[in-house]
């Protein structure tokens, strides 16, 4: 539905491609009506506003309002064709039911035109019933007149969407509740969840540690100490090191310590931790 | 020796879709809960400003009025679209309930309007009888990054 609207104006367009002469405004309108609802959504997806552009979305709506009528006649909504077919059943009971009083004095010729008739009549009812009821009030039609005044006070509108909180139903709910054994699920769901994450965090480190310029981590043994550091390469930066101190050969040079033994205690490090049951010792002491 | 901290937390937004807003508001699934529109003009006149909804008002209103007034008091929250005056927020020190909700990209725009939108298109469409020349245009766009082509007609 997100693609929706960025190709719905030109497919729209190039299937109302040479209309007739009593089409062509139908169409320019219709057209119209759909570009601009499409402009004004589009704009309300943007990440930062201008004045100038909050104007345009506004502008953009008040087009759409005025055009709109165009589509009324097929905004039927759920409630409003219920009470059509309602109406269309019993009108159809009414008429079998003079039709059967009349069939005494009416002749066999008379009748297709007489079914002709009352269907044309029970057509025109619901058409003239429809037009009468169809509406665009809807909760949605309310909540774009409030975007504008929203992005004002509160920002950009993408920043509220539910769309992450609908798609983490998949991720930490459903995917967990699929590889339970449907029994107590839910405690089974939150620990699945967590030990995805721990392990997607666990690897990033590792990924993270590997990509230290020019060396090469092989299985348990193979260290060597980097080549010149060059600048196309991208960086690992430690956060809150020493200064000068970027990268991890600049950090063993500055600790005066042999960079294979600072990777060697890094890799140890990683796999004493692996198992998730190992935890922090509680004495500060012991931590050092 | 050890500093203790204050801490005041606001609750500032509540993400949800309609329905659940219109419960947790206690407003009917015809009402806004920013405004005060009317359920027959949403959406209507732009031009209008409606009065934002001031549910500490509706508070005051359903718990201090006399039993004489229960029938009074009852009509006028259901004018105004509420059904239960004192909803889950307007307990909450510093929260205003009208401004927790946040507009929804997904469900007013993605999942609401266009699913309206081309519902209208479709009819127009089948008036016209354009129907076919609209499917073969919506196969035939061409992907780009970011964009995955659809194979089936709309």
């Amino acid at each position: 539905m997100r693609n929706l609207g960025r190709c719905i104006s030109p497919v729209l367009a190039s299937a109302l491609r040479n209309p007739d002469s009593s089409q062509y405004q139908d169409f320019k309108s219709a057209l119209g009506c759909v570009s601009t609802l499409v402009d004004f959504t589009l704009m309300a997806q943007y990440r930062s506003h201008t004045p100038d552009r909050l104007f345009y979305m506004e502008s953009y709506l008040q087009i759409f309002h005025r055009t709109k009528v165009i589509f009324l006649e097929f905004c039927t909504s759920k409630a409003t064709g219920a009470q059509a077919n309602r109406q269309d059943r019993e009108l159809r009971e009414l008429m079998a039911d003079q039709r059967a009083k009349e069939v005494r004095h009416g002749t066999v010729a008379n009748r297709p035109r007489l079914a002709d008739q009352e269907r044309v009549e029970r057509s025109d009812r619901r058409a003239d019933l429809i037009r009468r009821e169809n509406h665009f009030n809807c909760i949605k039609m309310q909540y774009l007149t409030h975007f504008a005044s929203h992005v004002r006070r509160f920002g950009s509108i993408s920043m509220y969407s539910t769309e992450i909180g609908e798609l983490a139903h998949k991720d930490q709910i459903k995917d967990g509740y699929r590889r339970s054994n449907k029994n107590e699920a839910a405690r089974q769901i939150l620990s699945h969840y967590g030990l995805q994450h721990a392990l997607g965090i666990r690897l990033q480190t590792i990924e993270a540690l590997s990509k230290v310029e020019g060396v090469i981590v092989v299985e348990d043994s193979g260290m060597e100490r980097p080549t010149v550091p060059s600048r196309s390469t991208p960086r690992w930066v430690l956060k809150g090191c020493m200064k000068n101190t970027s990268t991890l050969t600049e950090l063993c040079t500055a600790l005066d310590t042999h960079y294979s033994n600072m990777m060697e205690e890094i890799l140890h490090f990683i796999r004493q931790t692996a198992a998730d049951d190992r935890r922090l010792p509680a004495d500060p002491a012991e931590l050092g | 020796m050890a500093k203790t901290r204050l801490c005041f937390p606001i609750l500032s937004a509540w993400i949800a879709d309609h329905a659940e807003h219109a419960v947790l508001q206690g407003i009917g699934s015809k009402s806004c809960p920013k405004c005060g529109v009317p359920c027959e003009e949403l959406g209507g006149d732009l031009q209008r400003m409606y009065e934002t909804r001031d549910y500490m008002l509706y508070r005051e209103k359903a718990l201090r009025h006399e039993p004489a007034e229960a029938a009074g008091i009852a009509e006028y929250l259901q004018r105004l679209g509420v059904q239960i005056g004192n909803n889950v927020f307007t307990g909450l020190d510093r929260v205003s309930p009208a401004d927790l909700h946040k507009l929804d990209l997904l469900h007013n725009i993605y999942l609401g309007l266009f699913k309206h939108m081309m519902e209208w298109v479709e009819g127009f469409l089948k008036k016209h009888k354009r129907q076919k020349a609209f499917n073969d245009g919506w196969k035939e766009i061409p992907p780009y990054p970011g964009f995955s082509v659809s194979k089936k007609a709309y």
